[in-house]
This record gives structure tokens, C-alpha cells and sequence, in this order.
């Protein structure tokens, strides 16, 4: 069937409505009425994930359409009101660093179209789907990383971004289409069914190589990551920040669709090596974060780190898709808030000091109590320390490691590695409350206010009662349960 | 005339994409690269199109389209990322006169 029932692509249509009028308003609004794009945005992007927030029916089983290519499941509509927050959080930190900058153009489209590839993504159960989807967030994203023109390093950041990701996109697709060779089908379902019922061939396991470097690179897991740091250090700051959380966390969704649906007769084999690469990442990302004096640059390595803590829940979810799903979903959303707010601090501090390294936090306890005290709070919750919602999201994680048997000791490992973290983290913390006092911040820009209050209700929210989100995110991971 | 086997389209797309791997990681030159992506697209358009052709029934009608749909998609798709990244590189040479990745790298660690 092409389409059984038009309301489930609701969001879908919405987003691709917004960022096509979006793109329009921008060419024929005259220069100095542009500021309500941001506000059409955020309102729009609401809609959105309202109208996927209402499709949500726990009873219901996934609905396969257009021609099976295209899943609408609760795993899916948890993503794509995830990430339609995401998009609003997004807009408001953008708001007034793109006025600072005085940065011109399409940068709320541009923004919105990579939304829409990763809200299909989500969804996406065909490999012809999601190489489309991959394709259209990559390619934007290239450009939003380099969207500084005039800025040296905005550009190289671009053109490393460009170099990596074409490669490995380009790799994933030779997998792909051997893939297709081997099953016969494009389709996830029926690939996972044929190549159940054959043996293990050197060649699947060659493409379930070729695809996970594709999307190992998306979600900047070790030995993939050489890209993360320069590229998070060289795009515009709410660039980064969107880098860091949305497209990983698209990349984690096909990620675990596919390794479910497609390689249950791998599992094994692809546990193994996710495991391995799991322990990897996080060792590259807590520790060559110590060393990093550029607070974007920490923060891309603790992302890298923080995609090795994703990777256990992964893992589990091959042996109990019941506690490892939830865990990646929850973390997800914990992960969104505490990263966007240390952003917002950033661009906040940036504004007033001029200086994205760590020294601009210096002091900051007396100047801006308020701000550091929220930042204490954030990094409390990177590191993974009660009471905050980064804590219960490991705790998550490093349980779902824990139930799965074979794999306990991968949550031995994150615990090491949140230990190393710590430091980097509490060096922060050590200057704002005990270094040199500076003078205080500029009166706070609105979106950015919006943001560090979100992001600090939230983190405190989830650390102190995380069971109705647990409970949404157990409902979504239900669906690969028993399989 | 016998038919040209399976196999031999494999191969060639295999080293197709060998040479394309190889080019990307060697070269300095951001537009070589930039060709190395290319064959490594197309080395996996030339696996496509041959499954497609030898996984119908009857190979003198082709019947599973899927490989063939995704061969056009692929095109269309390596035409957009090639508008996208020589978008990328004019910027580069614009801003800092260098066409090759490791000169541009002002940050490092």
C-alpha cells in the first residue's frame, strides 16, 4: 500500500511546510522584518511536535507505508518529538549570536531542513530511504558548519566535515549495496528475514562492517571521531551545539534500527564489535578532553565520550532490547538538556569576555551567581552525579549493561571513564567559583535565558523524578522487545 | 557470446572502490579527493545495477527494480554533494588561498 492514513505523516508534512515557507519568507521579507523567521520557527516547530506527540498510542504496532519504505512506530514518534525540541532549543540559542554576527541568509531553512531529514531518518525502513534522509542531514549540515563565510575557520571546519562525512557516507553505500546483493531487497524487514534463514558469510559481515563505519562516523564513535573536535571548533557555536546533539542522535536511531531489524543472525558478531568500539570512544573522548584549554573543543571530546556511553546501551539493547532502548532514549533526552545549556553558558560568557577557552568561566561565581551556579549543575550532570538527570540516564545505561550478562563489564568501563571526566568537568567548576573575579555578564539575551532555564529544569527535573519519561521510553523501545 | 558472470562486475566494483578509499586517503588536493568519493559512489552504483540485473528471474526482463532506483538516487544524490562540496572548497580558496585539507588546519589537538 502507498498510504494507508495521511494523518500519521502530520509532522512530516508540517516541517517540510515550515522550512519550504521559511526559505521562502527569507527571499521576499525586506531585511529588517527577517527577525520573525526565528519566531515562525519556534512557533512552527511546537506544531510540529505536537502533531507528532499526538500520533503517540502506545497499543498501536508500527504502520508500515509507502510501499514499506517509510515505519511509523512509538520508537519513531519519541525521536521526532525529540527532535522537533531540539529544533526549538536550536532556534532560540541562534537568535542573537546570528545578530552578533551580523550572519545573513538561510540559516533558519537550512536549520529546518536538516530537522526534517532527521525526523524521516527516524522513521526511514528502507536502505534507499534512509541513504536519502542521511544524505539530506549530512549535506546541510556541511553547509550550517560553514556557514561563516568570511571566517577561516568556519570554512576549514566545513571542508573537514565535507571530507570525512562524503567518505564515509560513500563507504556505508558500498555496504549498502552489497547488502542488497546478499538479501535481495531493500527493505530492512525483509533483509533481517533473508539473512536470518542463510549463514553468516564473510560478505554480510563485510557489509555490516561497511554500513557501521558510515554510521559510526555520524555518530563520531572512535576510530571515527579525527572530525568532531575541529569541526565543533570551527562551526558557529549554536552550530556546534545542534552538531553535538540532533545528527548523533539521528545517527543512534538508524544505528539501532538497523542493527535490530537487519543483523539479528550477527548479533553476536556486532555486539562484539560495538562493545569494543564502545570502550574506545569513551576512552578518546574523556581523555583527551583534559588537556583542552577551548571550551567548545572540551565539549566536542566530552560529546565524543558521551556517544561511547550511548554505544553501551546499544549493546544491550542486542541482548535485552527491554532495558537497553529505554536507556539510549532516556540518556538522549538528559543529554539534549544538559549539552544545549552548557552551550547557551558558553555563548553567554562568550558574548560578555570575548573568549570561547575555559579562563572566560574564571570568576564567574561572583560576577554571575546565578549563571554559575546553573552551570555547576549542568557539568554535575555530564559527569553523572546525583541529583540530575545525567546521573539517572547512566544509571540507565550502565543497568541496561548490567542485565544483559555478557556485557556487565562495559558499565565497569563508563564508570571509570565518568571518574576521568570529573576532572575535566570540576576544572570548570574550580574556576568559576575560585579563579580570578571578572566583571559581571551583559543583561541576558531572551532565547538564550529561555535555554539555560529549560536546560535547568529539565536536568533537575529528570534527576529527581525520571519515571514518567522512563515510562515513555520504555513504551517506544517496546516494539524490538521478543524479537 | 557467454554471459559476463557476476563475479566480474564485483570485481570491478571492488577495486573501483579500492581506488577511490586509496585516492581520499592520499591525496592533497581537496578536489582529488574529492574524485575519490566520487569512485566510491559510483563503485557501489556499479554493485547496484549488476544485482539488480542477475537477482531477476528472468535477466531478459529486469524485475527487481530496487537496485536500479537506488542507482538514480545515488546519481542525483553525488550531483548535490559535489555542487555542495566545491561550494566548501571556492570558500576556502577564497578565505585562506589553499586548496589542500592539511594547510587549511589551523587547529589542531
Amino acid at each position: 500500500m502507498p498510504v494507508t492514513n495521511l494523518q500519521l505523516f502530520l509532522p512530516e508534512l508540517l516541517l517540510t511546510g515550515l522550512a519550504l515557507a521559511v526559505l521562502l519568507l527569507d527571499l521576499w521579507l525586506p531585511r529588517a522584518r527577517r527577525s520573525v523567521l526565528p519566531v515562525l520557527s519556534v512557533i512552527g516547530l511546537l506544531l510540529v511536535g505536537l502533531a507528532a506527540a499526538s500520533l503517540w498510542d502506545p497499543q498501536r504496532g508500527p504502520v508500515y507505508d509507502f510501499w514499506n519504505s517509510y515505519v511509523t512506530d512509538n520508537f519513531a514518534i519519541f525521536l521526532k518529538v525529540f527532535f522537533a525540541a531540539v529544533g526549538g532549543l536550536v532556534v532560540l540559542l541562534s537568535t542573537d549570536f546570528l545578530r552578533d554576527v551580523r550572519a545573513y541568509g538561510e540559516y533558519w531553512s537550512l536549520l529546518l531542513f536538516v530537522l526534517l531529514g532527521m525526523v524521516l531518518l527516524a522513521g526511514a525502513n528502507d536502505l534507499i530511504t534512509i541513504y536519502l534522509a542521511f544524505e539530506l542531514v549530512s549535506l546541510v549540515s556541511y553547509v550550517l558548519a560553514g556557514y561563516r563565510r568570511e571566517d577561516p575557520k568556519s570554512n576549514e571546519a566545513a571542508l573537514k566535515y565535507f571530507l570525512y562525512g562524503a567518505s564515509a557516507s560513500g563507504v556505508m553505500i558500498y555496504g549498502m549495496s552489497l547488502l542488497y546483493g546478499l538479501g535481495g531487497s531493500t527493505n530492512l524487514q525483509v533483509l533481517g528475514e533473508r539473512l536470518a534463514s542463510g549463514e553468516v558469510t564473510p560478505l554480510g559481515a563485510l557489509a555490516l562492517m561497511l554500513v557501521l563505519t558510515g554510521l559510526g562516523y555520524k555518530v563520531a564513535m572512535a576510530p571515527f571521531q579525527a572530525w568532531c573536535p575541529d569541526v565543533y571548533e570551527g562551526a558557529p557555536t549554536p552550530v556546534t551545539a545542534f552538531l553535538s546533539v540532533g545528527p548523533k542522535a539521528a545517527g543512534f536511531a538508524v544505528l539501532i534500527r538497523f542493527a535490530l531489524s537487519v543483523f539479528p543472525s550477527l548479533l553476536p558478531q556486532w555486539q562484539v564489535v560495538v562493545a569494543i568500539l564502545a570502550t574506545l570512544t569513551m576512552f578518546v573522548g574523556n581523555l583527551l578532553a583534559i588537556r583542552q584549554q577551548n571550551l567548545k573543543r572540551l565539549l566536542a571530546y566530552s560529546s565524543i565520550a558521551h556517544a561511547g556511553y550511548l554505544l553501551i546501551g546499544v549493546v544491550a539493547a542486542g541482548s535485552q532490547a527491554g532495558w537497553g532502548l529505554p536507556a539510549v532514549l532516556f540518556y538522549l533526552v538528559a543529554y539534549l538538556l544538559m549539552n544545549l545549556g552548557a552551550f547557551a553558558l558558553l555563548l553567554l560568557v562568550a558574548r560578555t569576555r570575548g573568549t570561547e577557552e575555559i579562563s572566560g568561566f574564571s570568576g564567574l561565581a561572583q560576577g554571575a551567581p546565578f549563571a554559575a551556579a546553573t552551570m555547576l549543575i549542568l557539568l554535575l550532570s555530564l559527569t553523572g552525579i546525583p541529583p540530575t538527570g545525567g546521573f539517572v540516564g547512566k544509571f540507565y545505561l550502565f543497568a541496561a549493561a548490567i542485565e544483559s550478562g555478557t556485557w556487565w563489564w562495559l558499565a565497569l568501563v563508563g564508570i571509570i571513564n565518568s571518574a576521568i571526566s570529573l576532572y575535566y568537568y570540576m576544572n570548570i567548576a574550580r574556576l568559576m567559583y575560585f579563579g580570578q573575579p571578572a566583571p559581571e555578564l551583559v543583561k541576558r539575551p531572551a532565547g538564550l535565558s529561555v535555554v539555560v532555564w529549560v536546560a535547568l529544569i529539565g536536568t533537575l527535573g529528570l534527576g529527581l523524578v525520571p519515571e514518567p519519561l522512563m515510562a515513555l521510553a520504555r513504551q517506544a523501545g517496546m516494539l524490538f522487545v521478543g524479537r | 557470446m557467454s554471459p559476463v558472470p557476476l563475479q566480474a562486475y564485483l570485481v570491478v566494483a571492488g577495486l573501483l572502490f579500492a581506488m577511490g578509499l586509496f585516492g581520499v586517503m592520499t591525496r592533497r588536493h581537496a578536489v582529488a579527493a574529492l574524485l575519490g568519493i566520487e569512485l566510491m559512489l559510483n563503485a557501489a552504483n556499479i554493485n547496484l545495477v549488476a544485482f539488480s540485473h542477475y537477482l531477476s528471474p528472468n535477466r531478459a526482463i529486469n524485475t527487481v527494480l530496487d537496485g536500479q532506483v537506488f542507482v538514480l538516487m545515488v546519481i542525483a544524490l553525488a550531483a548535490c554533494e559535489v555542487a555542495v562540496g566545491l561550494a566548501i572548497i571556492l570558500r576556502l580558496y577564497r578565505t585562506m588561498g589553499v586548496l589542500n585539507p592539511d594547510e587549511a588546519s589551523s587547529m589542531k589537538w
